[in-house]
């Protein structure tokens, strides 16, 4: 018969994971008195090969048309049977699962228990795929483009690799220049790697390159679409210089009369209003800082300086900010880290003492082509004697941020090497853990000790300039407890050195509803899975890369960088994605059209369109992704989601709520 | 004796809670037994008519459960979670059932051990508060298929039909769907339609407006015949298309069964005046249900209740107000349940009997033709005098014992089927318009015994020629060049507002008018 539902019902034992709690041959007997169920089997492990052998055998000779597995949770094994319906021709929508390990054999002890609840479980399923619909799996072209966002050390591996294999991607960054933080810093751990010198030729590559499209000075505006087809709206912000004739001299900027604290050196130096950030930027293009301009500011009455001393006439004041509508199939994340502000920690004096600084303004103090050209220097122009470099300011901490920062202790212990080896200065590691993880890093630690540095277990209370003692007098005293001697110290030295926190962005929250991501309670973006899939976010088509996931040094950023371009390959070299199936439907005898789901739903999968002279809702079933809401919403029951309908629910309901009295 | 072991379902996100049961079980937490966990994408999947589906089929408890706000898979479907959550909540306090048998929480991925505490914390608070009383038990009250196909035919005298089919000329839905025949209906059950034909969709469409009934030549009581051949589609599981996911309904069954004492007369403050001991009892309804119900309209329901007590006030009258009175029944009567019709209508009758009042005053003529026409019928003798608002206004206005301040408004009249063609009652509200100076009233072009109904009865079938019959009645009334649509009917209210409600971008035809009850306009007049 037509309508005849044919069930097949599994029972797995899980070894004795399953078996050794519930009665699985009680189990077994219960299924196959339920209505419509034509065979009920129990097996060892349903999930090896003679396991589904049986529900593929049973599906050809017993003319199965809807099969029920009980065994582990779904988010485990769905798949895997579902992909056994399918291989013996039953669509693999026809298929519900029964958790009777996670969700009872294994929280429940009393064996009696256990058993009455799974035979519920099983009953609620049963009852359920009797309403199972086949769905159809749609399969959608992958436009074979990329969008990376964010041209640090993650971005541009990820750009490159994509690149190298002959795709085109579209690299945005937001700076004037490309190069993230790397490129502020002086030397890398543990080898002292100059940083520039192996980034440069990177971003030269990424410059050039023929298949990299980049649009530095650039930010998303808007994304819309899924996976495979995203339309990004880009703003090119205006430069007020013409990149196709601007030759990176640098006239402009020594001519320009105002002068501004420049983000490149962290606030130790300056540039003007018109700038070209640091040496090295690509691209090589000044840039006005509209803010700053006095030009602008003036409405051209005042200034102008730089137009006057452009040879290749590209200063243009006319420029305006220009729209850009990108197409692509996979979208990488690699906006970076931003570091934690330690005036927030009063303790620490930042902000209040001129000498007490962070890491990364060391960094543009150490590197050759910085504000000092390469010269440690206190704030008067002296060379301090000694350093105190102090661990963990706001990271491990419930009161600012709980995670280690990962980084801190391997550049502390760079530093403390620079400070011995140019300065010769006395250095103290105030740290509470060393956290040497990877290749050659522990080593790297013995060669900083050898050298003469002093660690002192304890974290610091305060950095004050109240001296105690003559000694102490004019400079700045680092207290602690020392607590492998188990005695407090106070230290008197000339520079403080913070390794402030690795924190999101200042916009990640902004970027994360851009593209539909999700924060963690660290404000870094959630990965799908925290160990098996760390650069996936949860929207379908955007990954992630580097920092703006989690706190990681260099090596593991490139890796992460070059494992997002992986998943955005996998994604174009397959040609095509897998539409959700379980997707929102809409009966149009019963929708009007009042776009109550059109204004729900966040993926702008529901529009109100007119078909025949009607207002009715139609489902973009690229963009609709399962979640129920506008199903919940709709006044009339006109949108159900498949797979999840009313019957579908409500028979799982009755199935599990009826107690008998 | 067993101790009570109570049963809790959960319906848990599969990205957040689920997953979370996942580690509980993985990490052999141990947690009792008592819960059932029904996965679904998204807390937002959830709607309220799950939850009380559960109540109903007996959980003592019920859980909803997903990700933290701000990591929600689907980025906001857990706030619309807790919206819609706080809306149930609403409602089963009304009810009176329990707080702590509904609960919300977020649970992530990560807090397995959360979860199976949450769970013990359940299990315990409900055994302190002891068993549903919603639990399935033995079937009490009316028999299955008490009434056959036959009785149906008889009582109604579908049998005298002559196929003239002029009752499908006049009627509304026909009208705009157009396979719709009330004349078919009844020839196709004649020929012996029989078991197949209760299970056509079609049988829930009919409004009950009676417009047929103007036309037909021979008696035929169509609306009832189709309310009795529904009785038998619900017997057989038949519920047609419930609006609104059938939670109206589920509420309704929710009330015919609980023992519970309802709170449903929180919203009255001290500035309404009522008694205990009146003659007057004022009839409130299901309104105090409409306001969290129909909250997502900005339908201030509770407005009409209000509006009523000052008038009744202002006429020097303290009603009775019955802090337990149950939903009249008309939509169960209608969708052919009739076991909770009856115990709703017992329930009622027993109050109203030992309130000793003399008079009930309706504001939902659903209510009254309920009462008035229905209890008797099926045996609920409630021995006092019945009249809606209009009526009572009408009848002071007569008596010149009411007058009015000047309102200046040009206004056209909805007669509601079951007040117009149900109970004859076309002239009391005109009365009471056109008693107010400065309202001219301006009649739609189908009014009294034609006026065209709303479009949905009894919160089922509601669809694209419900909205359809809608939008042209509210073309009527805007090409009267009336700034407001009076009704008397709280539902009718809520329908065309529900045509109004368009959120989408495609705005379609304009019908936006002010609809407004009589009650709420009179009120404004009072001096």
């Amino acid at each position: 018969m037509e309508n005849e539902k044919r069930i097949g019902v599994y029972i797995c034992h899980c070894g004795l994971n399953i078996a050794g709690t519930v009665d699985v041959e009680e189990l077994t007997e219960y299924a196959a008195t339920l209505p419509n169920v034509v065979i009920s089997r129990d097996y060892r492990y349903m999930c090896s090969d003679p396991g589904q052998d049986l529900i593929k055998n049973d599906i050809k000779e017993l003319k199965l048309n809807r099969v029920v597995v009980a065994s582990c949770s779904p988010r485990m094994h769905e798949l895997t049977f579902r992909k056994a319906c399918q291989a013996a021709g039953l669509n693999p929508y026809l298929y519900e699962h029964a958790n009777i390990r996670e969700h009872c054999s294994w929280v429940h002890a009393d064996k009696k228990q256990a058993t009455e609840k799974a035979k519920d479980l099983v009953r609620a399923a049963v009852q359920r795929v009797y309403y199972h619909e086949p769905l159809e799996i749609k399969e959608i072209p992958v436009n074979p483009n990329t969008l990376v966002v964010g041209a640090g050390i993650a971005g541009m591996e990820a750009a490159l690799k994509l690149a190298n294999g002959g795709h085109k991607v579209y690299l945005v960054e937001k700076e004037p220049s490309i190069g993230g933080h790397m490129i502020q810093l002086d030397t890398t751990f543990p080898t002292l790697d100059c940083s520039e010198c192996i980034m440069t030729p990177k971003m030269s590559e990424v410059g050039h390159h023929p298949n990299i499209e980049l649009l530095a000075y650039s930010e998303v505006e808007e994304v819309s679409g899924s996976v495979g087809n995203f339309k990004v709206r880009v703003k090119k912000k205006a430069r007020y210089v013409d990149e196709s004739k601007c030759i990176g001299c640098g006239v402009c900027e020594q001519k320009c009369p105002w002068k501004v604290p420049s983000e490149f050196e962290v606030g130790l130096g300056q540039r003007k209003a018109i700038y070209i950030p640091f040496a090295q930027a690509i691209p090589n293009i000044a840039t006005v800082d509209k803010d700053y301009c006095v030009y602008i500011q003036s409405d051209g009455k005042k200034c102008g300086a730089c137009i006057k001393v452009c040879e290749a006439g590209a200063i243009d004041f006319n420029q305006t900010d220009q729209i850009v509508e990108l197409e692509v199939g996979a979208i990488i994340l690699a906006t970076g880290y931003d570091l934690l502000d330690p005036s927030q920690i009063p303790q620490y004096g930042y902000g209040k003492y001129d000498n007490v600084i962070t890491a990364l303004e060391f960094e543009r103090m150490t590197c050759a082509g910085g504000p000092t050209s390469g010269k440690i220097q206190l704030k008067d122009g002296s060379v301090p004697r000694s350093v105190a470099i102090i661990h963990c300011v706001g990271s491990r901490d419930k009161n600012y941020r709980e995670y280690c920062s990962k980084i801190c202790c391997m550049y502390a212990l760079k530093h403390a090497h620079h400070l011995r080896d140019k300065i010769n200065a006395d250095v103290y590691q105030m740290y509470i853990d060393m956290r040497c993880t990877g290749d050659a890093y522990e080593e790297f630690y013995k060669r900083v000790s050898e050298e003469g540095v002093v660690f002192i277990k304890g974290k610091v209370a305060e950095v004050t300039d109240r001296a105690n003692s003559e000694e102490e007098k004019g400079r700045l005293v680092v207290v602690a407890e020392d607590t492998l001697l188990g005695r407090l110290v106070r230290i008197p030295v000339d520079m403080v050195i913070l390794c402030p926190a690795m924190i999101p962005r200042a916009d990640a929250t902004e970027i994360a509803r851009k593209f539909s991501i999700t924060q963690k309670a660290s404000g870094f973006f959630l990965e799908r899975h925290a160990k098996l899939e760390p650069q996936v976010s949860a929207m379908d088509g955007v990954f992630l890369a580097g920092c703006c996931q989690f706190p990681k040094d260099i090596p593991d950023s490139v890796s992460h960088g070059r494992a997002a371009a992986a998943a955005a390959l996998e994604l174009i070299d397959r040609g095509s994605v897998a539409t959700e199936a379980a997707i929102a439907c809409v009966d149009e005898t019963l929708c009007h059209g009042c776009g109550i789901c059109e204004e729900l739903c966040e993926f702008q999968a529901p529009k109100v369109v007119i078909k025949d002279g009607k207002m009715v809702s139609t489902v973009n079933e690229a963009l609709c992704k399962g979640c129920g809401a506008c199903a919940v919403a709709c006044p009339s029951g006109a949108m159900s989601i498949k797979h999840f309908t009313r019957d579908e629910i409500s028979s799982m309901i009755k199935a599990l709520a009826t107690v008998e009295k | 004796m067993t101790e009570f072991e109570p049963r809790i379902i959960v319906f848990a996100c599969n990205w957040c809670t689920y997953a979370a049961a996942d580690i509980a079980g993985t990490s052999r937490i141990q947690y009792p037994p008592n819960v059932r966990i029904i996965r679904v994408m998204c807390s937002g999947m959830v709607a309220p008519e799950h939850i009380s589906l559960a109540l109903e089929s007996g959980a003592d408890g019920v859980l909803v459960a997903g990700c933290h706000p701000g990591d929600c898979h689907y980025i906001s479907g857990n706030l619309k979670a807790e919206e819609r959550f706080q809306m149930v909540s609403k409602v089963a306090s009304i009810l009176g059932i329990e707080e702590g048998r509904v609960r919300l929480k977020w649970i992530a991925t990560s807090e397995g051990p959360i979860f199976a505490q949450t769970i013990k914390d359940m299990v315990q608070e409900l055994k302190k508060l002891g068993p549903s009383p919603f639990r399935k038990s033995e079937e009490t009250g009316r028999e299955k298929g008490a009434s056959t196909l036959e009785d149906i035919l008889q009582d109604t005298k579908a049998y005298y039909c002559l196929e003239c089919s002029k009752c499908t000329s006049i009627c509304p839905v026909a009208k705009y769907d157009l396979s719709y025949s009330p004349r078919s209906a009844i020839e196709d059950t004649m020929l012996g339609w029989g078991s197949e034909g209760i299970h056509d969709n079609k049988l829930f469409s009919c409004l009950g407006c009676y417009a047929c009934s103007l036309r037909c030549p021979t008696d035929v009581d169509f609306p009832a015949f189709v309310r009795g051949v529904r009785s038998l589609a619900f017997d057989a599981g038949e519920h047609g298309c419930p609006a609104h996911g059938g939670f109206l309904h589920s509420v309704t069954r929710l009330m015919s069964r609980s023992p519970y004492a309802q709170k449903r007369l929180e919203w009255l403050t001290k500035e309404y005046r009522t008694s205990d001991r009146s003659d007057i009892l004022y009839f409130v309804g299901c309104i105090p249900y409409f306001e969290p119900i129909f909250g997502y309209m900005d339908t201030k329901a509770l407005d009409i209740t209000r509006a009523n007590l000052k008038i009744l006030n202002h006429l020097g009258v303290e009603p009775m107000l019955l802090p337990d009175e149950k939903c009249c029944g008309h939509d169960a009567l209608w969708t052919g349940d009739v076991e909770t019709f009856q115990r709703l209508a017992e329930h009622n009758t027993k109050l109203i009997k030992e309130s000793g009042v003399k008079k009930i005053i309706f504001s939902c003529p659903e209510g009254y033709r309920t009462f008035k026409l229905d209890y008797p019928e099926q045996g609920f003798e409630l021995g006092c005098e019945l009249q809606h608002i209009s009526e009572f206004v009408a009848e002071k206005i007569e008596k010149k014992e009411l007058r009015f301040k000047e309102v200046e408004r040009k206004v056209t009249y909805q007669d509601p089927c079951r007040l117009g063609r149900h109970l004859g009652i076309y002239d009391s509200p005109r009365k009471v318009l056109e008693a107010i100076p400065g309202i001219e009233l301006v009649e739609m072009e189908k009014n009294r015994e034609y006026a065209l109904c709303c479009g949905t009865s009894a919160f089922t079938n509601c669809d694209i020629y419900s909205h359809e019959m809608r939008v042209d009645r509210l073309r009527e009334a805007k090409a009267t060049g009336a700034e407001v649509l009076v009704t008397t009917c709280p539902k009718c209210q809520i329908h065309f507002k529900c045509a109004m409600n368009n959120k989408g971008e495609e705005k379609g035809p304009d019908i936006n008018i002010e609809v407004m009850d009589l009650a709420n306009l009179v009120a404004s007049a009072l001096e």
